[in-house]
């Protein structure tokens, strides 16, 4: 398609080239055999000039940027999760198309692809534990969604988070990670949702949920680790959670300014 | 967009959200919805042209206009259509832009991605 779409452009471009050649010598050929031009123009002197736009429209900007933007999608149904883009490969996963607390379920789709039946599917990371983090979904169980272009970077041995956006620190912080019988896991994850004003002191006035799993699964909604404040602040840094981050709660409320759903998140 | 929502000020709509259903993963789809929005940006444009009074925002919403003109011959020659099929196209007015908008299912609700409901992370 993108081929034939070249193909007449290209075309295009030619057959307006061959046009305004013909139009160049028919009119040099005219004038050269034509009175002076001006003698047959009117005055020019009385015609206003055009008004100025009132703003200028910039250069467009390329949309296609995927080293730096991160594209993700809700799901509009529960979605059955294969290993490849088949109803018949073997399933992996059925996700919800809400999360366990409320929001829509978000996934991360990269790569698309057509079935024996013509059905198209997307690759996609999906939530879930470090062992099965991408797998295909049916393509119209994908609604809309959005983008991003920062990446929070978490160091479980600095004991260290990160926010970048446009190659720039905007946000560094001490954190808590998970104790050795409860580690946070490693890999790229990705911001599921945001939690505010909720009557929890324990995790604090501000938390986000991950798409990481911890190996704690039988955790009442499935043992997905989070970002969140804290109500003893005098443990970070250091490894002293269940998974989760902790951050101070200035700190959190910080990185509420600035962290946004879907936003990747790489736990080294 | 951003040099349109700067000159609209508080007076532009919110940003809406997308879902262009399978229109995006089938050729012909691609083609048929392009030419219809095309032809369809390019009359609703026309339909607004009156009601701006300033000649320097006219002067700019023209220059849209007639890229948005271009674009909608140049898809039209794509999918194999008359590029310019009229002597004079007509304008459309907001509401019924708005009307054949809405009937494709398009824009669509934000996904709800917060919520006030406590955690149930490990902790």
């Amino acid at each position: 398609m993108l081929r034939r779409a070249a193909v007449l452009v290209v075309a295009c471009w030619c057959a307006l080239a061959i046009g305004c050649l013909v139009v160049v010598v028919a009119a040099v050929a005219s004038i050269s055999s034509s009175p002076a031009p001006a003698a047959l123009l009117p005055p020019t002197a009385d015609i206003a000039a055009p008004p100025a736009p009132a703003f200028d429209v910039p250069a467009p900007r390329r949309l296609d940027d995927a080293v730096t933007t991160s594209r993700w999608a809700s799901l509009a149904r529960d979605a059955e999760v294969y290993v490849s883009p088949s109803r018949e490969s073997g399933r992996v996963a059925l996700l919800s198309r809400l999360t366990p607390e409320g929001t829509d379920n978000i996934v991360v789709p990269f790569r698309r692809a057509v079935d024996d039946e013509g059905r198209p599917w997307v690759e996609a990371q999906i939530p879930g534990l470090p062992s099965r983090q991408t797998g295909w979904i049916e393509s119209d169980a994908l609604g809309t969604g959005g983008e991003s272009r920062a990446r929070l970077v978490v160091d479980r041995e600095r004991l260290t988070l990160s926010y970048v956006r446009a190659g720039r620190e905007l946000l560094r912080a001490r954190i808590g990670v998970g104790r050795r019988d409860a580690p946070t896991p490693a890999g790229r994850f990705y911001v599921r949702n945001k939690l505010t004003r909720y009557a929890s002191l324990r995790y604090g006035p501000l938390a986000y949920g991950l798409s990481a799993r911890s190996r704690l699964t039988d955790w009442p909604g499935g043992g997905f680790i989070g970002i969140h404040g804290t109500d003893r602040p005098g443990l970070l840094p250091g490894a002293v959670s269940h998974g989760c981050i902790r951050m101070a709660n200035a700190d959190i409320v910080r990185l509420g300014r600035l962290l946004r759903v879907g936003t990747p998140v790489l736990i080294v | 967009m951003k040099a349109l929502r700067q000159a609209l000020g508080a007076a532009a709509v919110a940003r809406p959200a997308f879902d262009f259903q399978d229109t995006t993963s089938d050729d012909e789809a691609f083609l048929r919805t392009a030419v219809a929005f095309e032809d369809l940006a390019t009359a609703a444009y026309k339909g607004q042209l009156g009601n701006l009074r300033s000649r320097e925002y006219l002067a700019a919403a023209l220059s849209i206009h007639s890229v948005e003109a271009r674009h909608a011959a140049w898809i039209r020659y794509l999918a194999g259509r008359v590029p310019a099929a009229d002597p004079v196209d007509e304008p459309i007015s907001r509401p019924e832009a708005e009307r054949i908008v809405a009937s494709t299912g398009f824009i669509v609700s934000r996904p709800a991605t917060t919520s006030d409901r406590a955690p149930s992370f490990t902790g």
